[in-house]
């Protein structure tokens, strides 16, 4: 696949509606743009054109200008374009087709948010969810599940297999979340009290993704310690004493002690790769915790998938 | 609409008839009733409290560019105190606090009380001829309802827990189970709200009912029509805010649910087992009602500006305005619609395709006549003889900028493309380029101008330049690199944005935001000093510096209570600037014509002296 890299415009996209959307991002600023470079244009000829200088007069008279009229109904149109051949029909068919028909190899997850974490509940092998009651909410069973052995339930990694469709039942069970998946153009809020499906569908996996990412320059500092997220290391570091910190390609997380050891060996900048580089972000204010409020994305292989959800039930 | 009423309401014409200026300086300028005095109040008092949330957004601005480093210097840190900074780092509730109350006081406190308070309250009688506004004692109480809404908004700073925190837009359950800040947050906005609603109440009637004799509706100035449609706005649109600002008020202190639906788990613990609350209610009930209003709300931010430019424009082109008719019309459009867009705020909450499809049109729709005011404006210039005034500056810098924040709001109001730009950084590009280069640009041209009418002298052009050409170009480098930060993915009110990937692949503009930021602060010190200065030491002018063709440089500089030494009649248009077969290239609404050739108009009557 192509280079996966982080700028200034997309971020990658491994959905299948991802494309429309990008498509559509860039009709409507070619729009905006041949309509600000024509006002630009002109705006700036007036000025030269029409400044005050000696033996220069104003008209009175007020020209006809037909074009503005012309350019007008022709945004007018462009627009009645995007809308009805683009925005519209796409979104139904992202937002409210699948759901309603019986794809057969769909996956159906619930999305549940809080502050500040994401519960992914995946029904058992019978295929039915749990019935869950606040009222037996433990850490043992954050979710309140009759019977938490039958169900799995994942906190913080959303794992799901690649080239199926994925139906979300998104909620949230206490202040409003904002479940958003930026490299699959996924938005949706998650609302208490309502628990709406989205879908969509990976045309990628992790492993290929990891692979096409290039390295980042992780520059090294107290804003790192506590972070929950694991790295794949791109460099060994030595400790300053000489022992190994990292080895190239271990899977780590920052710690007080590791970051203590980078700065200690004099590091600033640590060439790194996240091991789940599809990031799951909460795109609503929801509290002090709002910006770390964080899942890692796994799209799986079908393999990969059967056993993530083997070890969640045998947990 | 086209037929002229005798000058004002009689009740406002005895008042000032009585004359009850002359007592002590407490009633002149404290409890006036003056419109100019209460708009110079709510001039100050706006630009007091721009600056203070600027500050607050400057201090935002460290922990994004530095996430989690301390301060830079100590005795800030100090200030701020151990629980707001611990350890001089700014902390995360007290990040989403500055967050909220800059939102806040940006829109509430500062810029409407400027656009409409100010600008509107001084200028519009002066234009319409008017003596006063039609309730002097509503526009004296609207006054000091803001000035409480603003000061208990500050006081919610030292308040257990701090201020609002959970952003402008106050979202329940997050707001309802929010600090007591949240508590004085309503409180102060039920106030604002009350201002506004007294304040505009006063607008509409003073510009139905007080014109001058032969000041029709279609020779009103573009700036009057303006601030009478952003009454309406106000009036109509407020009322939903306020009683959904009592009942999240009810639900917060009385334990009512409205905002709130059954089976909230907080903390992982049962919602109603620590508050005993009932639940039944609806987080989104509060959206629709907060978006009813705040969507008119920004074309309160934004008409009075263009107002405000399209009187600059006029008089620095010296050629009437192209399409003067369309643009009011346009305008009156602009106000209907802005009625029935407010669910585009809100297309990520689920709603059905029908409700999306609806709000799309309407959203579309709405784009045409904001194409059509901002066309009319350019145009404008075709033709003119056009002078680089200080505000004809900031007027010109006014329309390009505008024009940024109104195109980047198509990709939003399309569903399909603001699946991707939603709540991220690309929002508040846009909407920034709207009410900060555009309608802070249009405020500052709007001082410069009318200026000489308040004090009687120009601001220096010399500090105007100093303060213009900065001040464009950092506005851009703040807003612009936003656009990319949202492309990129990064979601807005984030506290650390090198949390995620693809917020650490556009950190450096972070940088590049803060530091413009921070340089804008510095270059708004010309435009301080000009602005103290010139009210004692500017240059002297005339009472019609400008050589411009409305009613309010008929009046004295600075106006006499009561306004006009004699109240002028009106005998055209707005903007009768070059009018052909004529000496001078103006010929004032005010001016009598000579009795056969509407062509050379007697000089206009120049006041007595004051
Ligand atoms: C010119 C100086 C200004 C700067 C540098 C500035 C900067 C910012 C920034 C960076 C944010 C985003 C904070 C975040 O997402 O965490 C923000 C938010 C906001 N600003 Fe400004 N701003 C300025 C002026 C204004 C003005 C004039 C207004 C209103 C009239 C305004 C209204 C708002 C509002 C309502 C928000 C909240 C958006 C939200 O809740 O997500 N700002 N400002
Ligand atoms: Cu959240
Ligand atoms: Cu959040």
């Amino acid at each position: 696949m192509d280079p996966v890299k982080f700028g200034y415009w997309f971020p990658a996209d491994v959905s299948t509606h991802g494309p429309s959307v990008d498509l559509l991002i860039d009709y409507v600023h070619y729009l905006a743009v041949a309509l600000f470079v024509g006002w630009g244009i002109f705006m700036l000829y007036c000025l030269i054109r029409f400044r005050q200088r000696p033996g220069h007069k104003a008209q009175y008279e007020l020209p006809h200008f037909k074009g503005s009229k012309y350019a007008e109904v022709a945004v007018a149109l462009i627009e009645l374009v995007l809308l009805l051949g683009f925005s519209i029909p796409v979104w139904a068919s992202i937002r409210y087709e699948l759901p309603r028909t019986d794809a057969p190899d769909k996956v159906v997850v619930r999305c549940i948010a809080e502050q500040f974490a994401w519960y992914f509940w995946y029904p058992g092998p019978d295929g039915e969810f749990e019935p869950a009651s606040a009222d037996r909410i433990k850490p043992s069973n954050p979710l309140g599940l009759r019977d938490p052995s039958r169900d799995a339930v994942s906190k913080d990694e959303f794992h799901f297999p690649v080239n199926r469709p994925i139906v979300v039942y998104v909620t949230s069970r206490d202040v409003i979340h904002g479940f958003n998946i930026p490299l699959m153009r996924v938005k949706h809020d998650a609302v208490p009290g309502l628990n709406i499906p989205i879908w969509f569908q990976a045309t990628k996996t992790n492993d290929e993704i990891f692979a096409a990412m290039s390295p980042e320059r992780l520059r090294i500092g107290p804003a790192l310690v506590g972070r929950k997220e694991p790295y794949i290391a791109m460099e060994a570091v030595k400790a300053a004493d000489g022992s190994d910190l990292l080895k190239s390609g271990d899977t780590f997380v920052f710690g007080e002690a590791l970051v203590k050891g980078l700065t200690g060996a004099g590091v600033q900048e640590l060439s790194v790769k996240l091991k789940f580089p599809v990031e799951l972000a909460c795109a609503q204010l929801c509290g002090n915790g709002h910006s770390g409020m964080r899942a890692a994305v796994s799209i799986d292989t079908e393999e990969q998938f059967a056993a993530f959800i083997a070890g969640k039930m045998a947990k | 609409m086209t037929d002229t009423h005798p000058n004002g309401s009689p009740g406002a014409r005895e008042a000032h008839g009585g004359g009850h200026g002359e007592t002590s300086f407490l009633w002149k300028y404290v409890f006036s009733q003056d419109h100019k005095v209460i708009g110079i109040q709510y001039g100050i008092t706006g630009l007091c409290f721009l600056f203070f949330g600027f500050t607050l957004m400057m201090l935002m601005r460290w922990q994004l560019a530095y996430p989690n480093q301390p301060l830079p210097w100590p005795w800030l840190a100090e200030l701020l105190g151990n629980i707001r900074a611990p350890g001089g780092v700014l902390e995360a509730g007290f990040y989403n606090q500055l967050g909220a109350m800059h939102g806040t006081i940006m829109v509430f406190l500062g810029v409407v009380p400027i656009a409409v308070g100010a600008f509107g309250n001084y200028v519009v009688p002066l234009q319409i001829g008017a003596p006063d506004m039609a309730f002097p004692k509503l526009n004296m109480a609207s006054y000091w309802v803001y000035f409480c809404g603003g000061v208990i908004m500050l006081a919610s700073f030292f308040v257990p827990g701090g201020a609002a925190s959970s952003g402008w837009t106050s979202y329940p359950p997050l707001s309802n189970i929010a600090t007591q800040g949240q508590t004085w947050w309503l409180v102060g906005m039920v106030f604002l709200i009350t201002s506004s609603l007294l304040g505009s109440v006063n607008f509409i009637v003073t510009i139905v009912q007080m014109r001058a004799p032969g000041l029709s509706m279609f020779r009103l100035p573009f700036f009057v029509w303006a601030q009478l449609v952003t009454a309406f706005l106000l009036l109509l649109a407020f009322p939903p805010l306020e009683a959904a600002g009592v009942l999240q008020l009810m639900d917060r202190v009385f334990g009512t649910s409205f905002f709130l639906p059954s089976g909230l788990v907080v903390n992982a613990i049962p919602y109603a087992q620590t508050t005993g609350y009932s639940g039944g209610g609806s987080a989104l009930l509060w959206q629709h009602l907060f978006w009813f209003l705040a969507h008119p709300e920004v074309y309160v931010l934004i008409l009075p500006a263009m107002g405000i430019v399209a009187e600059i424009v006029a008089n620095n082109t010296r050629k009437p305005l192209w399409g003067y008719r369309l643009l009011v019309y346009a305008a009156i459009f602009l106000g209907f619609m802005s009625f029935i867009v407010w669910a585009h705020h809100m297309f990520m909450t689920g709603m059905g395709t029908v409700m999306s499809t609806f709000f799309q049109t309407t959203t579309m729709i709405i784009s045409i006549p904001s194409v059509i005011i901002l066309t009319c404006m350019i145009l404008s210039l075709w033709g003119g003889s056009i002078r680089f005034s200080i505000p004809m500056l900031f007027a010109l810098a006014f329309l390009p900028m505008f024009a940024i924040g109104g195109l980047t709001g198509l990709p939003l109001g399309l569903t399909l493309s603001d699946l991707h730009l939603h709540d991220t950084y690309y929002v508040i590009g846009h909407f920034h380029y709207v009410v900060a280069p555009g309608t802070i640009m249009a405020l500052f041209a709007g001082i410069y101008y009318w200026y000489p009418k308040v004090t009687g002298r120009k601001m220096s052009g010399l500090l105007g330049h100093l303060h213009f050409w900065p001040t464009l170009i950092l506005m851009n480098s703040i807003f612009m690199p936003m656009f990319f930060m949202g492309m990129a993915g990064l979601n807005r009110r984030m506290y650390d944005q090198t949390v995620y990937v693809h917020g650490r692949g556009v950190q450096p503009l972070s940088l590049m935001v803060s530091w413009s930021a921070w340089m804008l602060a510095v270059a708004q010190i010309p435009f301080i000093i000009n602005f103290f200065k010139s009210w004692k030491a500017g240059e002297k002018v005339n009472d019609n510096p400008w050589e411009a063709t409305t009613l309010e440089w008929a009046a004295p500089s600075p106006p006499p209570h009561g306004n006009f030494t004699t109240l002028p009649e009106v005998h055209r248009g707005p903007y009768e600037y070059s009018v052909p077969g004529q000496s001078g290239d103006f010929c004032p609404q005010h001016a009598r014509p000579d009795s056969a050739s509407e062509g050379t108009p007697s000089a206009p009557p120049v006041p007595a002296a004051h």
